[in-house]
């Protein structure tokens, strides 16, 4: 023995070691640097001087096994080193505490003795992980917990909570909330699909236009009379709106509010504009056919006539709203859409 | 020939699209977004406002009383003591013993101490359903998550008489025992809400009828037990009590702050006057079709000088007059708000409101007359530092009464109408008066026009933040050039008088819209 004790004290002798006595009656020796990481065996060190050789061992808490207190120097050991980063730390403790329930709850109390606060918070939420949605016959099943209650006891704290007016008004507003998510995710792709259109009809119409100039033929007044009343209205709205968006863009001057706007404006058109939808899709099929249909031909070559009258007789007005739409592409050119805007008329 | 000529620009229009597209798809999410958030929000009040507490228990059966004294000796000293462990081996009912024992040694939680316990249990998610599982696993389970309970909202008042409620959570701070103190017919699915009160009824129930409402005796019995055994007590409501019973609760619970009395007449003023560190306080007097209760100018004087400390009053179905109100005014030095909740008060109240020298927010509701006959407007008044009007569901067509309370109020920096009936130019021009608005907020005045809004804002040099939301006969169409340079100069404009002529008149160009137009009709 005596011999042994010599053999192993001469190598150790190089870095600075203490000694911890457990409730068992063993004791060890540890590393200074590293039993220095909890708060109690730094206090006995510092203060009372105790440690320094194995007759004035550090005696620890009595809730402190030699097995707890592997693992605990073990997680001293990894934290205590400097320069790990948080990301390390975590995948550490995510390892470390995954262990039976029992040497858990063995764990948690010999770091809460120690007071080594990091390491009970680490338990405490694992345990709590442990608890949390089960019932409580699993829990007293998991903890070998005593089933003591009365069955008075046991009553007191079930209650149908659907009674409660409160409730049944938060779950109808609930059910609101889940319908306005679901028709604004409607809304999304109705408004891919509007853009699409705009674009299209803009353009089949310029070529319609200029393929089919000497075609006229005649059309009846009445119905004429009643487009250019749409017209007219139409026109009276869009200048007041179009003062109130302008006032609107100067007075705020930021974009996001500006864009918001937009998109609130397309949310609530989206429903006129799904007519157009169908509209255009039947125009697509007509190219397609390369006009072997000629019912569909003929009716498209109508419309045309129709524009292009239209076109002709008002033509003064037309004139003035090219230069007004001209004013509104200088302002756009300074929101962040003048891009896309500029691609758009390229 | 023309085949050729479309290829590229539909090429052009179908990557335009594309761009278009994207550039929206953030602005959707970030509208998700902010609804998720709404939602999380309430969900978190909703739990923090409901505890249900059925029937207390009845008194334990004998055997458990045999159990507790070694139960209790375990449980407080950590180690297992063999002696005791010895005593109860040499039984004679040994065998039966030894079983539960087994248990107890087994149990893993003994190695924790409550504190730890209570930190464990802290961190579990605050849910109806979890609380139910750790209170239902043992007792001692029941006792510590029992302890971190701190808001309750009592349903049946025999919980509080019987004092389980106090030997459940001895650590409440905030208490609600409204919902308790209205007998409900427990088998009945009929529910007969208001904005204050909410009770189920049988079918034989009618309106006006006081038949459903505690004791006062009962109320006052149940504040005494409650009392002695929550010292920390922050906040209560309560409803029908007497003035004994909020005498006991003033003594008893010093650290009382909020304070909310329903079925409140002069003679339980003069308890609340007990309550010296109160600060928040809310009191119903009338609710009609429940319950006539009178608070008159002899309750709110005995108020004023009891509570010295108010910071808030809410007045909820009061009568009271002048002498009342400047009794609040003079005594109440540190009031900063007060809010009139379909009041009953005399003529010439609102000239009392003066009195209230630190005065900033001012919040009249449901009011169906301001007042009938204010006097004189040199005898009126006015408070100093007010800074906030609120008038919500309100009839304004008592033009003398609207123009004492902006003269009462011409100091005031934010003027909020919501929901006034009644409110036309005339009224509204009335308002000019106040000089210094710096925010305006007016929805749901529907008799409102355009040029009415307009001679009134054109007098506010101070105006910084104007919103103007469901006035529907506010027109775009009458935007004159003057106001349209005076939206050009504050800082926020809110314009939404009328949803449903908000159209998209920046998106594409005329051309592109006609077209679709054009097609649509075809």
């Amino acid at each position: 023995m005596s011999e042994i004790d010599m053999a192993v004290i001469k190598p150790e002798m190089m870095k600075p070691y203490i000694w911890l006595e457990t409730s068992d009656g063993s004791i060890q020796q540890v590393e200074q640097e590293i039993a220095m990481y909890c708060p109690l065996i730094c206090q006995e060190i510092i203060q009372k001087g105790m440690g320094s050789s194995k007759n004035c061992a550090i005696c620890l808490p009595q809730r402190v096994s030699p097995a707890t207190l592997s693992l605990i120097l073990d997680y001293c050991h990894f934290h205590q080193v400097p320069g790990r980063s948080n990301k390390e730390r975590k995948s550490y403790d995510e390892k470390f505490i995954r262990m039976d329930t029992k040497r858990l709850c063995e764990l948690t109390s010999a770091a809460d003795s120690l007071q080594l606060k990091p390491l009970v918070d680490l338990t405490s939420r694992a345990l709590a992980r442990i608890i949390e949605g089960k019932s409580p016959e699993e829990i007293r099943e998991i903890f070998h917990l005593p089933d003591d209650l009365t069955e008075e006891e046991k009553l007191e704290p079930l209650k149908n909570t659907t009674d409660d007016p409160r409730i049944r008004l938060l779950n109808r507003l609930y059910a609101k909330k889940r319908k306005e998510l679901k028709e604004r995710e409607r809304l999304k792709n109705v408004e891919a699909e509007e853009e699409h259109v705009d674009e299209r009809s803009v353009d089949d119409l310029l070529s319609f236009i200029n393929g089919n100039d000497g075609d006229p033929k005649g059309v009846k007044t009445s119905k004429n009379k009643k487009k250019n009343r749409r017209k007219k209205e139409q026109q009276q709205k869009n200048s007041s709106l179009k003062e109130a968006s302008e006032v609107n863009k100067e007075v705020n001057g930021q974009n996001i509010r500006h864009q918001s706007a937009e998109a609130d404006r397309i949310a609530e058109t989206s429903n006129s504009h799904t007519e157009d939808v169908f509209a255009h899709r039947e125009f697509d099929d007509g190219d397609i056919d390369d006009g072997i249909d000629p019912a569909l031909k003929e009716k498209i070559d109508r419309e045309v006539e129709d524009f292009a009258r239209r076109l002709n007789s008002d033509w003064p007005e037309r004139m003035q709203e090219l230069l007004s739409s001209g004013q509104e592409r200088k302002t756009i050119l300074f929101t962040p859409n003048g891009n896309s805007f500029l691609r758009r008329n390229a | 020939m023309p085949n050729k000529q479309q290829n590229p620009k539909n090429t052009n229009a179908t990557n335009t699209t594309l761009l278009s597209s994207s550039c929206l798809l953030p602005i959707g999410n970030a509208k998700l977004l902010n609804n998720n958030t709404t939602i999380t929000k309430t969900l978190f009040y909703s739990v923090e406002t409901m505890s249900l507490h059925p029937n207390p228990s009845l008194t334990p059966p004998p055997a458990t009383p045999a159990l507790k004294p070694w139960l209790n000796t375990t449980a407080t000293t950590e180690p297992l003591n063999p002696m005791v462990l010895a005593m109860h081996l040499s039984d004679p009912k040994s065998k039966t013993l030894i079983p539960n024992s087994t248990l107890i040694i087994m149990d893993r939680t003994l190695l924790l101490s409550d504190e730890l316990l209570l930190r464990i249990l802290s961190k579990l998610p605050n849910s109806q359903q979890q609380r139910n599982s750790n209170s239902l696993v043992c007792k001692r389970w029941l006792n510590l998550q029992g302890r971190l309970v701190r808001t309750l909202r009592v349903l049946d008042w025999n919980f509080v008489l019987s004092g389980r409620l106090i030997i459940r959570f001895p650590n409440l701070n905030h208490v609600d025992l409204v919902p308790g103190s209205f007998t409900s017919s427990v088998y009945s699915s009929i529910v007969v809400s208001h904005r204050l009160v909410s009770m189920h009824v049988d079918s034989a129930w009618r309106i006006g009828v006081e038949k459903n409402l505690l004791p006062v005796e009962t109320v006052d019995a149940g504040l005494k037990s409650l009392a002695g055994g929550c010292p920390n007590l922050r906040k209560l409501e309560v409803a029908g009590c007497s003035e004994a019973g909020i005498s006991t609760i003033g003594a008893e619970c010093v650290t009382l702050q909020e304070l909310e009395l329903q079925r409140c007449d002069d003679a339980v003023l003069g308890g609340v006057a007990g309550c010296e560190n109160l600060q928040i306080l809310k009191i119903v007097g009338c609710v009609r079709g429940f319950y006539e209760s009178v608070v008159s100018d002899i309750g709110l004087t005995i108020l004023a000088q009891g509570c010295r400390r108010l910071v808030k009053l809410e007045l909820v179905g009061c009568e009271g007059s002048f002498d009342g109100v400047k009794a609040i005014g003079q005594c109440c030095v540190m009031l900063e708000e007060l809010v009139i909740v379909d009041h009953r008060m005399d003529d010439g109240w609102l000239a009392g409101v003066s009195f209230c020298e630190n005065l900033k927010t001012l919040r009249v509701q449901s009011c169906k007359v301001i007042d009938g006959s204010p006097g004189l407007e040199e005898h009126l008044g006015c408070c100093e530092a007010l800074e906030r009007v609120h008038l919500q569901k309100f009839q304004m067509r008592d033009r003398n009464g609207v123009g004492a309370l902006f003269s009462v109020c011409r100091n005031a920096r934010e003027i909020v109408l919501q929901d006034c009936w009644g409110l036309d130019d005339g009224t509204l021009s009335l308002a000019v008066v106040c000089r210094r608005v710096k925010l305006f907020y007016v929805e749901g005045c529907s008799l409102l026009t355009t040029e009415g809004l307009e001679s009134v804002i054109e007098h506010w040099k101070e105006l910084e933040c104007l919103r103007v939301v469901s006035c529907k006969n506010i027109k775009d169409s009458d935007i004159s050039p003057e106001l349209a340079t005076l939206f050009s100069t504050l800082k926020e404009l809110k314009w939404r008088p009328d949803t449903k002529y908000l159209f998209p008149s920046d998106v594409g160009v005329s051309m592109g819209k006609k077209g679709g137009k054009f097609f649509k009709r075809s």
